[in-house]
């Protein structure tokens, strides 16, 4: 039981906070995925709680939940991939939060992988969901908008997704 | 880095767009950096970003800029083009594209459009003068008169923007070897004299030919297709020895360096060949960013690959016999 306990100090952990005051431990090898994190830990300003003011606890709990994945030794490629398709197969709004969080925290590999999620889910819609998705107000007048429409349009071909998930 | 700093105000534009409104996710786009927003775009296939070029003028200008097509193509996957050409009841020949639809896992054909008003359009249902096409480059195509010589016009389109340049010469007789790209378009062409061969290259930019330095104990002639395009430099299997029937083993390999217009001729690999006609069955291709070389024999039913591990030694290793 004491060594036990020991050897769990000897790893190095780290405590990170989000912008919700929710504390997690995490060991500091798993932790340096991230490299802001990592560039912390070499400065040696990671004594303390890491404060990731911009992570809430919900998106903080799926990027531990990653990073835990990929630091596993014990698991395989393809448990890792099956565990990627299946981590991006949430809300488009929870993805994104998590690409935030990863630019954030510089972790590459999770911001390839949702950018990659959120290519994927948008590259089907049509021009007016993606508008609304983004919020985007056309500034082409209608006349504009046929002459560049009469430019492509086998882009206009084929089946098109109009849902907005 | 000036171009960089340019795109990003030009996306911080776009994002007083997105930002307008009090939707949530369009609030969370908004809040997403500029550089995650172009790294979604840079993954989305070409006919949805043609789709959504009509969103804004800000998405129209990056999506046209040069940054954004270099960053799309390095992660692009590549694209199989068919052109049907043997169906007489057809009056038109037709190009189609070949895209894999990864959610449904199915694969698509899809018939590449041309507007009526390209010249290659008008004369893609010619017959036998009808141009095919030959080589592609970055997403942009060149087609040429297959069946008609001597082959004097070629059509170079780009299928996005859908604009073509046509290019004509009179350099004939000769072939045109390559279609590259090295500080933009460029062909490469390799005009039979006599006893000789004077090689050209045709710059896009400046609209104009001109003529390579090369000795005149240099006439090779490279074998039709694509060169192998490796370490700068252009790489083709000679085929035709000018001169002699003989094969010429020892030159057998024929190097184009892009950036100094260099030419220069190296030996393949395995034994010498007993006739010239051998040369047919060898092909050169990139793999694993090394050259490889590839010889089918058909009398041993066999097929050798190598693969040049040190370009400066030019030393080669057999990998592979199957």
């Amino acid at each position: 039981m004491a060594e036990a306990a020991s050897s769990t100090i000897e790893k190095n952990n780290l405590t990170l906070k989000s912008s919700y005051g929710d504390e997690f431990v995490l060991e500091e090898s798993i932790a340096i995925q991230s490299v802001t994190i990592k560039n912390m830990v070499e400065d040696g300003c990671s004594s303390s709680v890491i404060p990731l003011s911009k992570v809430d606890t919900g998106t903080l709990i799926k990027v531990i939940e990653y990073m835990k994945m990929h630091s596993s030794t014990s698991s395989n490629e393809e448990e890792i991939q099956n565990f990627d398709k299946e981590f991006v197969r949430i809300s488009i709004k929870t993805i994104l939060n998590i690409l935030e969080a990863a630019n954030f925290l510089d972790i590459r590999s999770l911001l390839d992988l949702c950018a990659e999620a959120v290519a994927n889910r948008i590259k089907n819609k049509t021009p007016e969901v993606v508008r609304k998705i983004f919020n985007i107000t056309s500034d082409f007048t209608p006349e504009e908008e046929a002459e560049i429409r009469n430019e492509t349009p086998w882009a206009f071909e084929g089946d098109l997704d109009h849902s907005l998930d | 880095m000036a171009l960089v700093q340019c795109f990003i105000e030009l996306l911080g534009s776009l994002f007083n767009k997105i930002c307008r409104g009090d939707e949530e996710l369009a609030e969370m786009f908004g809040r997403l950096p500029d550089c995650v927003v172009i790294d979604i775009l840079s993954r989305l296939p070409i006919d949805s970003l043609v789709r959504f070029r009509r969103d804004c003028r800000d998405l129209r200008a990056l999506i046209s800029s040069q940054y954004f097509t270099t960053l799309h193509l390095s992660r692009a996957r590549p694209m199989l083009l068919l052109h049907d050409c043997y169906d007489p009841t057809k009056h038109k020949k037709r190009l189609y594209v070949l895209s894999e639809n990864v959610d449904k896992k199915e694969l698509i054909l899809r018939e590449l459009y041309l507007q009526p008003e390209l010249k290659i359009n008008k004369h893609l249902g010619l017959g036998e003068r009808s141009p095919s096409p030959i080589y592609s480059c970055q997403g942009v195509l060149l087609f040429a008169n297959k069946y008609y010589w001597p082959r004097t016009t070629y059509y170079v389109l780009n299928p996005i923007t859908q604009e073509e340049v046509i290019v004509q010469h009179t350099h004939h007789p000769g072939r045109l070897c390559a279609f590259y790209f090295c500080r933009g378009f460029k062909l490469f062409y390799a005009q039979v004299r006599r006893s000789w061969c004077q090689y050209l290259v045709y710059i896009f930019k400046t609209q104009t030919w001109r003529k390579v330095r090369s000795s005149c104990t240099f006439n090779f002639l490279p074998y039709r297709g694509s060169p192998a395009i490796v370490n700068g430099a252009l790489h083709w299997i000679v085929y035709t020895y000018l001169k002699k029937d003989l094969p010429n083993c020892a030159n057998g390999i024929m190097v184009f360096r892009m950036d100094k217009e260099e030419l220069s001729a190296m030996p393949h690999p395995g034994r010498v060949c007993k006739a010239k006609q051998v040369h047919e069955t060898m092909r050169l291709l990139v793999k694993e960013n090394c050259l490889s070389f590839c010889h089918l024999l058909v009398s041993e039913l066999a097929v050798y690959i190598w693969i040049l591990e040190d370009y400066e030694m030019w030393a080669w290793n057999k990998r592979l016999t199957c």
